[in-house]
């Protein structure tokens, strides 16, 4: 497994970061820009041929800029989860925020992702970079045998260690199948290696279609 | 809405385009790219509201606010940040901002904040 030092992560996390706010002040000239045409429009709309059309154009450009600063915000989260090696997050809003960065994998197999908030909140003192990684290997691994259906995630405490479990529901394969594709993936052998350095632990939960993910209340 | 509103990002499009925005509703807009020529036209004519980005090039808006606030009591500033940038929007606060928003705002938004500021003057 390659493994980039904290300097590297943190390098990348930064200059990823620097160019989303530069590229939420392009989204903002746009919008502003669209806004202008539709606060003109608005006032003179009887002298406007094809106001329809333009009206639905911006619209649509409307509905983009939504979208793309909702995309640009979570790629900004997530550059600067880059900022401390080891620092204290709440486990729910992380999951939340890995979950809508893997819409996309997800979205190719037809798989919805959600994340179910716990009764009580939940922190967890630990490498918000290496945590991410470890969720989306499973993720990537419910993938290997999932489609068409959705994932549930259930971020909790328990105890003196935290748990997150995975379920899938849809077009799955038998259980037997199941556990095979994920247990002799790459990707599951990657998940076990940093859930180790999380001091933290993963089983396959069969005849659930799930996967669970053990850490202590403090992981390194 | 006739109120004296100064701009102030280093993002050139950004404010001239969000000041014609803002004229079409009736307020009177200024813009100014950097924080020193904001401090200038502040000193030849203070507005109601200071719309101020946190991060320019030069004097940044949280070194402005508080020489803002100090000679201006009055002028009510409303902060842009950037998304995750909400301890400096408290800070920002702690220095006398009226409020923060994060960046890129809506107009709806950014006039609905600036009618509240406008609105604490009158309670």
């Amino acid at each position: 497994m390659k493994t980039p030092d904290d300097n590297e992560v943190a390098f990348f996390g930064k200059i990823t970061a620097a160019f989303t706010h530069e590229l939420k002040n392009v989204l903002a000239i746009i919008r502003e820009s669209s806004g202008l045409v539709e606060d003109i429009m608005s006032i003179s709309k009887d002298r406007i041929k094809h106001a329809d059309k333009v009206d639905t154009s911006l619209n649509n450009v409307r509905t983009q800029i939504e979208r793309g600063v909702e995309m640009i915000s979570r790629l900004n989260s997530f550059a600067h989860s880059t900022d401390h090696v080891t620092t204290s997050v709440d486990i729910f809003e992380i999951t939340e925020q890995l979950l809508r960065l893997s819409e996309r994998p997800a979205r190719l197999q037809e798989v919805a992702l959600k994340a179910h908030p716990p009764e009580e909140a939940a922190s967890i003192l630990t490498s918000p970079i290496r945590l991410q990684m470890a969720l989306f290997n499973c993720i990537g691994c419910c993938l290997l045998a999932l489609k068409n259906g959705k994932i549930d995630v259930f971020p909790r405490k328990r105890g003196d260690r935290n748990s997150i479990q995975f379920f899938c529901e849809g077009n799955l394969p038998s259980q037997k199948e199941f556990s095979q594709r994920i247990l002799t993936s790459d990707k599951w052998k990657a998940l076990e290696n940093i859930v180790e350095s999380l001091d933290g632990s993963c089983e396959l939960d069969e005849p659930h279609y799930g996967i669970l993910l053990f850490l202590p209340t403090k992981s390194i | 809405m006739n109120w004296n509103v100064l701009l102030v990002d280093d993002e050139e499009e950004f404010v001239t385009t969000l000041a014609e925005r803002l004229e079409l509703r009736g307020m009177a807009v200024r813009t100014a790219l950097d924080g020193e020529s904001a401090l200038m036209m502040i000193d030849e004519s203070p507005p109601d509201i200071v719309v101020l980005d946190l991060l320019m090039p030069g004097i940044g808006g949280l070194e402005l606010l508080p020489r803002i606030k100090k000679k201006y009591p009055k002028t009510h500033v409303i902060l842009l940040t950037g998304h995750g940038a909400t301890k400096e929007g408290i800070e920002g606060m702690k220095h006398g901002a009226f409020d923060y928003l994060m960046k890129p705002v809506s107009i709806e938004e950014l006039t609905l904040k600036m009618k509240d500021a406008m609105g604490a003057d009158q309670r």
